[in-house]
């Protein structure tokens, strides 16, 4: 059953925001299905309301036309966000009461609505995910089918087991993500990259990725000091999706020690643990654990 | 569910077993988060179970965890989430490799 989430904007500073928090309670005791979100929990991005938000259809409640629920909504990462403003379907000058139900009844049609439809709009992402395909194939990819993932990875460079890559560029390495791991995490939507000039041991974490199904560290493969970051996806998150081992690149490090390329995979030999890890997914997924 | 929680066998080309990586829970601290275990619905690995009267996490399988990753650490609203240190496991690693 598709559950729905219910975000009242709640503003203490609007009167139309009690009118948002008593439509939702009166929604939600009606309607089992239906999760009150919290803004507060949001902007703290509490992990259980994160993943509430980002797994079910939301509706938007706000009080004015600020729209600051739906816009708290939008910037975590919520697609398919129906935003009813308050001060379009009632007015100001009537009783509370009475725009309480004014409101509700909007609701209830829009729950009604994408009730009929069917099995909810999923959401639309496969198109950037799949974007990777328009571009012309590498001749230095290798790829591998495991059941609904292909999976590929760059020839001549180096693989961490945390699915991170190195490229050796003269006296430095380029790092991202891999392949894999974007398939894995799906759409990202946040990047935060650690600063220029730090100096970062292998296994250390260095800024982290959020996407519609978690967040993350950044576990950086080699030791050395940050000469780079790749300033664009603070913008542009999801080039690291488009172009994992082109434009998604992460940093440029001047390493520390290039023996460390030893304890790395080769793409050969992380391409069979990719495929291994894949296979373990969908089967993670198959035996009930996913809702992917 | 067996498949659930067997751990990736090597990390680095070393048996996970023999790398010590997994989260210690500071049970001063730990209050289950009032029931919401706010990591155990975090991590996608089956690392943690959680217990009742009184709320508490544990971890159920240490090597499901992946080595390096800290991320339950970062959420904690307790801060009752703590990782040997990094430079270590990666001497060990190190070692282990070299004694092939």
């Amino acid at each position: 059953m598709v559950k729905l989430y219910v975000l009242p904007c709640a503003g203490y500073d609007r009167p139309g925001g009690a009118i948002t928090r008593a439509v939702a309670e009166r929604i939600a005791a009606e309607d089992e299905e239906v999760t009150i979100g919290s803004v507060a929990s949001l902007s703290a991005e509490r992990p259980g309301e994160m993943r509430s938000l980002l797994s079910s259809p939301v509706i938007v409640i706000d009080g004015c036309s600020m729209n600051c629920a739906r816009k708290i909504a939008e910037t975590r990462g919520a697609r398919n966000v129906q935003t009813v403003d308050v001060t379009q379907h009632t007015d100001p000058q009537d009783p509370e009461e009475k725009r309480v139900e004014a409101v509700i009844k909007v609701v209830r049609e829009i729950l009604r609505e994408s009730r009929e439809r069917p099995a909810s709009p999923k959401r639309e992402t496969t198109a950037t995910t799949a974007a990777p395909e328009a571009g012309a194939p590498e001749e230095n990819d290798l790829s591998i089918r495991v059941d609904k993932f292909t999976m590929t990875v760059r020839r001549g460079y180096h693989y961490s087991d945390n699915d991170f890559w190195v490229s050796v560029e003269g006296d430095l390495v380029r790092v991202g993500a891999t392949d894999v791991l974007q398939q894995m995490v799906s759409d990202i939507y946040y990047v935060e990259l650690e600063e220029v000039g730090k100096t970062v041991e292998l296994g250390d974490d260095a800024g982290r990725l959020e996407s519609t199904k978690t967040a993350m560290e950044i576990i950086i493969p080699i030791s050395g000091t940050i000469v780079e970051c790749n300033e664009r996806l603070v913008d542009s998150p999801e080039l690291i999706n488009e172009s994992p081992y082109d434009e998604g690149w992460l940093y440029v490090m001047r390493p520390t020690d290039l023996t460390e390329l030893e304890l790395l995979k080769n793409a050969e030999e992380y391409l069979e643990y990719a495929a291994a890890k894949a296979r373990k997914e969908l089967e993670r997924q198959t035996s009930g654990g996913g809702d992917s | 569910m067996t498949s659930e929680s067997e751990p990736e066998k090597t990390f680095m080309g070393v048996d996970r077993t023999k790398i010590p990586w997994w989260p210690r829970i500071d049970y001063d601290r730990c209050d289950g988060c009032g029931g919401e275990y706010d990591c155990l619905k975090f991590c996608p690995h089956h690392v943690y179970r959680p217990l009742e009267n009184p709320t508490r996490i544990e971890v159920e399988n240490p090597y499901n965890c992946v080595v390096f990753c800290k991320a339950c650490q970062k959420m904690c609203p307790q801060d009752a989430i703590s990782f040997p240190e990094k430079s270590e496991i990666l001497r060990l690693i190190k070692a282990e490799r070299a004694r092939g």
